[in-house]
């Protein structure tokens, strides 16, 4: 199977969600977090993944999910280009191949524009999961809060 | 050819390369003082060698060149030719083309060139002087042949003078070339990548962290055999992370010798007599810093020369002596790294600054400015402070630039001016990027790391000293000086329950800025190792890394400098806030 089509599966709030596996440099049980000042609330803060300062966000809170806490919780360390940051999930499940034949398009797609980061729809065992782009969900929006606020104390 | 000798060329290249600043020094010297005959004899030496090896490692062409080269000023060393500020300028032309050509090779080690225009001219110079040499090439190609590194190997040559004298070289060889070049350092040197350095420095880094993990760890154990190995393996510890940080330091002479070059051509382009003074020169610092620093000095020693020095006649009208001076010193200063470029000039005039900020719309017309806050329009991008534009100088584009690449090295710029005497610009920087002495301080259960280098004292807060005034804030009195206060938790959001009684000020001083910052305690002083933050961090005002702590949680680094200058430092309610003038 080529890794172009192998997943990370995830739970979000009782939700599946899958991640391409090649955006995931390792997952890690939840660390503690050094918080940053004046970010958003889904901005878990720093921390330090063998002597290099990471931040981490919280992704349930990112995609308006409630949270789950439990034990599983687990951060998972994304490598998007080069670009590190470590995300925080309700649960790990496992890695599933996905023939790209059976992954349908986000049903949502031309009904909002909120859902631009669900790239697309696979069925598995009767479930459905979302195929998340991570990168969507996170940079462009995060990174405009963080402006956003910088706007809004200057002003 | 086989891998052996590629490798001897490319030795033989870095080789050259260095043998060619030497050489660009001496001929300067040469025009100083034409009839040095030990400068002579090393430019000899070296033109020498240069012959010798390119021919040894098989650079046919450039051993050609060099031949000619050597001859040429074989003729100069033996008096035949007078070295006149042309043949001077020649020598630096052919210095130029020989580093162009190193460089060339440096990318394709089968690169041709063309060599015999200049071959050409030496004939002509050499043949007969009478043939009026050639002046120098416009300037305004050597000038911009400065900035940016020259790929094209378009040589920028002079119409040929009229006469075309062409009678064979006398391939006369050299006598006295017996001396063959002595090695100057008597220590041994070997070359080491800057990779394996920077990997050195990068596990250094992680063991200094460590270190202090170690050590957290063992002020909770009562085993004092182990406290006192894991002393001693800290000094060492501490040897080493010194140690490796010294590899990386290199002394500033070489940037500072580029500048004589740079000085001279901008200085004849319009048409200046200036002397450039050197001090410090064996100053080292980080390799890091001494690359970048390179850029934004030449564009302030061009500066100096161009808008600083007046010209001559407006000297002598002042009463001054009509040859300029720019000095160019390196110091250390309370553990940073101090380089000044000062002019004798006419000094910055504070209102011809503000009423030309005010044309272009960059100041209010009726701002108030202090002589310090005008000197530091310059620094604003779109700003020109002489009339015409010229060639040298470039458009005011770069003075915003050469401040931005002085911050973003965490240095600093200060202008000292008196009108009539002259500039000064300070730049102050730190002597490396990778670890730096830190304070720990505390706001609440929150650890903000602070750089040592930016606070002048720390004190306890009297509640006593600290006045609270509508419109001004909270002031604190500090001898005779009013400061400013600031609490880093206001600025944070983290409300803190602590009584200004048992809180700390940080008296922090900057570029004629002073402000006290508050924080409820200070853990310690330490070593820390600089850790960049993801660039969804990086615009987070005031916050300029990370670190890791002795414990091994992350803390952010926080620059009061900067959080004071982005007017982010808010006072007390129900205070108005105060108007940073130094936004």
């Amino acid at each position: 199977m080529n890794d172009l089509n192998r997943y990370l599966c995830l739970e979000l709030g009782g939700e599946s969600f899958a991640i391409p596996l090649l955006s995931v440099r390792e997952v890690i049980a939840r660390p503690d977090t050094t918080p940053v000042p004046q970010m958003p609330s889904a901005f878990l803060g720093i921390i330090n993944l063998r002597g290099q300062v990471l931040s981490v966000l919280d992704l349930r809170l990112k995609l308006s999910i409630k949270p789950k806490d439990s034990e599983e919780s687990a951060v998972i360390i994304l490598d998007l280009e080069g670009y590190r940051m470590g995300v925080l999930v309700d649960r790990v499940n496992s890695v599933l191949p996905m023939n790209p034949e059976e992954i349908s398009a986000n049903p949502m797609e031309h009904a909002t524009g909120k859902t631009q980061h669900i790239t697309g729809v696979f069925r598995h065992d009767e479930k459905l999961i979302l195929l998340l782009d991570v990168w969507k969900a996170l940079s462009g929006e995060e990174r405009a809060t963080v402006t956003q606020q910088q706007a809004k104390k200057a002003a | 050819m086989s891998d052996f000798d590629v490798e001897l060329q490319t030795i033989f290249l870095e080789e050259a390369q260095s043998s060619l600043a030497d050489t660009e020094q001496c001929f300067l010297r040469l025009e100083q003082d034409p009839s040095d005959a030990e400068n002579l004899g090393k430019i000899f030496r070296l033109a020498h060698n240069l012959k010798g090896s390119s021919k040894a490692v098989g650079f046919d062409q450039l051993g050609e060149f060099t031949h000619h080269f050597e001859t040429f000023i074989l003729k100069i060393k033996n008096n035949e030719l007078a070295a006149s500020p042309p043949v001077v300028s020649f020598l630096l032309r052919c210095n130029d083309f020989l580093t162009q050509m190193i460089d060339g090779l440096k990318q394709d080690l089968k690169k041709q060139f063309d060599i015999h225009p200049l071959i050409q001219e030496m004939e002509q110079l050499s043949s007969g002087q009478a043939s009026a040499p050639a002046d120098d090439p416009p300037v305004a190609e050597v000038a911009a042949k400065a900035d940016e590194p020259a790929i094209e190997l378009s040589f920028a040559m002079p119409s040929p003078p009229a006469p075309a004298a062409t009678s064979a070289v006398p391939a006369a060889e050299a006598p006295g070339h017996g001396e063959a070049a002595k090695n100057k350092a008597g220590e041994e040197t070997i070359r080491v990548s800057t990779t394996k350095l920077e990997n050195l420095l990068n596990v250094v880094g992680e063991m200094v962290i460590l270190h202090s993990v170690l050590r957290e760890q063992s002020l909770k154990s009562n085993n004092l055999e182990l406290r006192k190995s894991l002393h001693q393996l800290e000094k060492i510890g501490k040897e080493i992370q010194d140690l490796s940080m010294s590899l990386r330091m290199l002394p500033i002479k070489p940037t500072f010798q580029k500048m004589q070059r740079i000085v001279r051509d901008t200085a004849r382009a319009i048409n200046k007599d200036i002397d450039l003074v050197l001090e410090g020169e064996e100053t080292e610092l980080d390799k890091t810093v001494l690359e970048r620093i390179g850029d934004p000095l030449v564009h302030l020693v061009r500066n100096s020369v161009d808008h600083g020095i007046e010209t001559a006649d407006v000297r002598a009208a002042a009463g001054k002596n009509t040859r300029g001076r720019v000095r160019l010193s390196a110091y250390h200063r309370s553990g940073r790294l101090v380089i000044e470029v000062a002019d004798d000039g006419g000094g910055l005039n504070p209102e011809k600054l503000k009423h030309k900020a005010v044309q272009k719309g960059l100041i209010q017309p009726h701002a108030q400015l202090s002589d310090r806050e005008a000197w530091g329009l310059i620094f604003l991008p779109g700003f020109s402070t002489k009339e015409q534009v010229t060639e040298v100088s470039g458009r005011g584009v770069g003075m915003d630039v050469v401040k931005t690449n002085i911050q973003e090295l965490g240095g600093e710029v200060e202008i000292e001016s008196a009108l009539g005497q002259g500039t000064t610009f300070r730049i102050i920087l730190p002597l490396t990027l990778a670890i730096i002495e830190g304070l720990v301080t505390t706001v609440e259960n929150h650890r903000f790391v602070i750089p040592l280098s930016t606070v002048a004292e720390t004190l306890s807060l009297k509640p006593s000293q600290v006045h609270h005034r509508s419109g001004l804030g909270d002031v604190f009195l500090l001898r005779d000086e009013n400061l400013p206060l600031f609490r880093l938790g206001d600025y944070f959001s983290i409300p803190s329950r602590n009584q200004d009684a048992t809180s700390i000020v940080l008296v922090v001083r900057s570029n004629g800025n002073a402000f006290g910052l508050v924080v409820d305690d200070i853990l310690g002083q330490n070593q820390i190792v600089v850790k960049a933050l993801g660039s969804e961090l990086s615009n987070l005002p005031g916050v300029s890394g990370s670190t890791i702590l002795g414990d091994g949680k992350p803390s952010l680094i926080i620059e009061p400098v900067d959080l004071f200058k982005k007017g982010r430092l808010k006072t007390r309610p129900p205070a108005t806030a105060k108007g940073e003038s130094a936004a």
